[in-house]
């Protein structure tokens, strides 16, 4: 038998059938996983990107409360909005920063090109966040391809409430106003105070007066507010631990300040509105109470000054290490904090008079403001789209007055300020009390060296007194004549003071003023106390200047005054300080209180 | 010889679908480990997202109410079996005692049999001029996610103590390289002051390795040029109205700094004199104030005598007059 050579018919087919069908598993094998690494790898760059936007939202969100508006996913009321673009060629904000285009990342950007389509949804789910899905949607060649990711972001300003570490302890508030208010002892402030209205204001006003004594004579404030002035004042760079120290120092001060004065808003707010129901009290507690009240609010008035003033350098200085220093780490953070000082500055601009020396404060902390962010707008315009974004947005608030709608601080701010302006306006006219009067110099020739005697003298001589009083100058007495001192200012003070002062021993009040101010005993305020000298300056005509007496008496906050007089003025005069301003002319230089002189000198 | 070639091909043909068979599996496993990696990664992030989440609400929830009334104080605060997003969380907020204001947040996610754990340590800003700022983090890293558990709390808070601890013994050695590097203009001089060139490597085997790093802008803030008061004259001004007298602890040694007149005790402010206490009278036993006037001991009587000739520590008196009240009693 011949053996046979070769593959039979059969072998041959069965192996075309097994190789073909090798053949069509591979290709499908091969057609469907190249179908799966194209959808894997265009999931995997979808939730990179996606990853990109949760990243971009935390960024914004980190520094900007209103981040999630600011990236446009919420509209200005803050209304959450869905968002759905393209990504490619800076179609959106997220992908702009490097762009997505064909000629620097030509894969991504045919990629993308294929129907690539971001989605965020935003929803406004808490008072305390919004959530946002993130999604991107894609058409695969395996089908639709989507991936999402959902993430909660903060997006309103928080609303912090403070205890201040200086309240007064409440506990004490009432002992306390009874003894130190009221000068009683072991009573209940019922007792003192019938109307629960003015009881109120009573402790209010003992709250504010007691808690910022309290903050006054910390030891820790009392240290920032020295070394602040101290470092202040020396020259250190920018980047030194020194000026950091420094900046700090300001920015505490103006932490504590601020904090005080939110714990008391609500207790300026009572004064304000119930000061009127103290008048019904009795002369003496009445009288009492106004003065705390005044000189609460006053000194409230002068604390938010030193706020105002704090955290204008503590934000200048702050500026000043923005400027020196290049980490974005460290950028970020001094913008930050310099963005809420100067929000409070921008809210309390118009209660800010005497904040600058020689600038108005309302245009001063506007201007800088505004060229604060327009330095941030553009610098980071190319380098962190996140801070632009946030300047441009804070302008836009700034100029609309939005501020205070969306920063409850910059809010509390400007009502405690805004109600404590109201309130200086309801003050009363506080009567200071009088000096005992001292009979024995009343029809003597000058008075006995004291600030009492020298009133009483002074008084003597005006119409309706002895008018004993001597002018050794001209051997003259208003009892004959009533111009006997006419244009002897100088003389008519040095002898209500009995002639013992040393300072007044001079040719012309301008030199016994200068003796005083060299001494540093001159205050500028319009507020002497009975008996303080006084002085006007000098005016063409008259080079000597003028001296004269303060009563302690004031008519709406204007000084009553005794002075001499001299042409179209003849005689001794009982006025307000405006009125011999206007006769006289002059500029008003200030008061001094002589200590009483003794009676050996 | 015959040369037998029956049955060869057929073997090689069995052979040639196996090798295709085996191919088409590993293609397949290994698609299947890209899925597994690509699931593994979105899981990931998933769980931080939801941690970060949650996160966002612990710290809503603290700015809604004062720190002293915050939602875990007193005791940690723990929820377990949580569920945001269709992951299932377990959560522990507690206080980081003994720093003031600083607390921990640990939140572990489970995401099908993968579990992470997620903690961050925050501090509170107890002030309104940070008023944008709630709470800042310390410390944020991930541990095994067994240390959720309340027994492993020590355990935890000891890890993140010393590594907060590393980074602040390093800060000076970190900062001194900063400053070294900030001296150096190239790459390649970079590399070489921190000794980073592999081995094998010249900094001339690198891309642009000489180039000058580009010019940093520094942004173009400036401090203000506006003048201002001092604040000691500020301060000044405050004390004409407010009294830092209000503080002082009684009793105080005080002593009379009126050098020529005697000053008047009297029964109440205001009131009778009941004595007259010589000048420059010392070792005064000052119990109280009263109105304006220090409650006062001398010669065996308790009387009071007016704050402003009376020293005490924390009080310079004026030395002057005192204007008698409206509705005071009058002089007799």
């Amino acid at each position: 038998m011949k053996k046979r050579s070769g593959l039979t018919l059969l072998e041959l087919t069965i192996g075309m059938f097994l190789i073909a069908g090798a053949a069509v598993i591979y290709l499908q094998s091969m057609q469907s996983s190249k179908k799966k690494n194209e959808f894997y790898s265009e999931h995997f760059i979808a939730s990179i990107m996606a990853a990109k936007v949760v990243e971009a939202c935390f960024q914004e969100t980190e520094i900007n409360p209103y981040g999630i508006e600011a990236l446009g996913l919420a509209d200005e009321n803050g209304k959450p909005f869905k968002f759905s673009t393209m990504v490619t060629e800076g179609q959106t904000t997220f992908f702009k920063q490097p762009e997505i285009n064909k000629e620097t990342t030509p894969f991504l950007y045919n990629m993308f090109q294929k129907d690539f389509m971001l989605n965020i949804t935003t929803d406004e789910s808490s008072s305390r966040h919004f959530t946002l899905n993130t999604a991107f949607k894609w058409k695969a060649n395996t089908g639709p391809g989507s991936f999402n990711y959902l993430c909660r972001f903060p997006g309103f300003s928080p609303k912090k409430e403070i205890i201040t570490t200086f309240a007064f302890p409440e506990d004490k508030l009432e002992k306390k106003v009874v003894e130190r208010i009221f000068e009683e002892k072991n009573k209940n402030l019922g007792a003192i105070v019938s109307s629960p209205a003015a009881r109120e204001v009573s402790l209010a006003t003992g709250r504010i007066y007691f808690t910022c004594a309290g903050m006054l004579s910390a030891a820790q404030f009392k240290t920032a507010m020295e070394k602040a002035e101290t470092i202040g004042s020396e020259p250190h760079a920018p980047t030194s631990a020194k000026f950091f120290e420094g900046t700090e120092h300001y920015f505490n001060i103006a932490r504590d300040v601020l904090d005080v004065m939110v714990y008391l808003q609500p207790h300026i707010e009572t004064i304000n509105k119930d000061i009127k129901t103290i008048e019904s009290m009795n002369l003496r507690n009445r009288s009492r109470l106004e003065k705390y009240i005044v000189n609460a609010t006053m000194g409230l008035d002068e604390i938010k000054k030193l706020f105002l003033v704090c955290v204008h350098e503590a934000a200048s200085r702050y500026r000043a290490m923005l400027n020196a220093y290049s980490d974005n780490r460290q950028q970020r953070a001094l913008i930050q904090r310099c963005l809420d000082m100067h929000r409070l500055m921008f809210v309390a601009r118009e209660f800010g008079e005497g904040t600058f020396s020689s600038s108005d404060a309302n245009t001063t902390i506007k201007s800088e403001y505004y060229e604060f962010l327009a330095d941030l707008e553009k610098y980071f315009s190319d380098k962190d789209q996140t801070l632009a974004r946030l300047a441009a947005q804070e302008k836009k608030f700034a100029q609309s007055d939005l501020l205070k709608k969306r920063y409850y601080a910059c809010d509390l701010v400007y009502k405690i300020f805004a109600t404590l302006a109201t309130l200086k306006t309801k003050l009363p006219e506080v009567d200071p009390g009088t000096l005992d009067p001292r009979s024995d110099v009343i029809g003597k020739p000058m008075g006995d060296g004291t600030r009492s005697g020298a009133l009483t003298w002074a008084r003597d001589q005006l119409n309706g007194g002895t008018g004993e009083g001597l002018n050794t100058n001209n051997g003259m007495k208003t009892r004959d004549d009533v111009s006997a001192w006419n244009n002897w200012c100088l003389a008519f003070v040095a002898t209500a003071y009995g002639r013992r002062l040393n300072e007044l021993k001079e040719l012309s009040a301008i030199t016994s003023y200068e003796n005083f101010n060299r001494a540093g005993k001159i205050k500028t305020d319009k507020k002497p106390p009975a008996g303080a000298i006084m002085y006007t300056g000098p005016v063409p005509g008259n080079p000597h200047g003028h001296i004269f007496i303060a009563t302690g008496k004031f008519k709406n906050k204007d000084p009553i005054i005794i002075t001499t007089g001299g042409p179209g003025l003849d005689g001794l005069h009982e006025m307000p300080l405006s009125q011999l301003l206007a006769w006289a002319g002059g500029k008003y230089l200030g008061w001094t209180l002589p200590k009483d002189a003794k009676q050996e000198n | 010889m015959q040369k037998n070639t029956a049955g060869y091909v057929f073997p090689l043909i069995l052979l040639a679908t196996l090798s295709i068979s085996f191919f088409i599996i590993t293609l397949v496993q290994l698609q299947s480990s890209h899925h597994n990696q690509l699931q593994h990664l979105n899981s990931y992030q998933q769980a931080l997202n939801v941690a970060y989440s949650v996160n966002v609400d612990v710290t809503g929830q603290i700015r809604e109410k004062q720190w002293v009334n915050r939602f875990f104080k007193g005791k940690p605060f723990i929820k377990t079996g949580q569920t945001l997003f269709g992951t299932t969380y377990d959560m522990a907020v507690e206080d980081h005692e003994p720093a003031k204001y600083t607390f921990n947040v640990k939140i572990r996610t489970t995401i099908g049999d993968k579990r992470n754990l997620f903690y961050w340590r925050q501090r509170y800003v107890p002030n309104m001029l940070d008023f944008t700022r709630v709470v800042f983090p310390v410390f944020f890293g991930e541990f095994p996610p067994e240390m959720f558990e309340p027994a492993k709390k020590a355990e935890i808070d000891k890890l993140v103590d010393q590594s907060l601890k590393n980074a602040a013994d390093n800060q000076s050695n970190l900062d001194e390289i900063i400053k070294r590097v900030a001296q150096k203009n190239t790459p390649e001089d970079i590399l070489k002051e921190l000794g980073a060139l592999p081995p094998g490597k010249s900094a001339g085997d690198l891309k642009d390795a000489a180039k000058p790093r580009p010019v940093v802008a520094k942004v173009p803030t400036k401090p203000s040029t506006a003048a201002k008061p001092k604040i000691s004259e500020i301060n000044e001004e405050i004390k004409s109205y407010i009294d830092p007298i209000e503080t002082t602890n009684y009793p105080a040694t005080g002593k009379i700094v009126e050098d020529y007149w005697s000053v008047m005790l009297r029964d109440a402010p205001w009131g009778n004199v009941i004595d007259k206490i010589p000048p420059l009278t010392t070792g005064l036993n000052v119990t109280g104030l009263q109105g304006d006037f220090f409650e006062v001991e001398y010669n065996g009587k308790t009387g009071y005598s007016h704050m402003n000739y009376v020293w005490i520590p924390g009080h310079t008196p004026s030395g002057i007059e005192p204007p008698r009240p409206p509705g005071a009693p009058p002089p007799k």
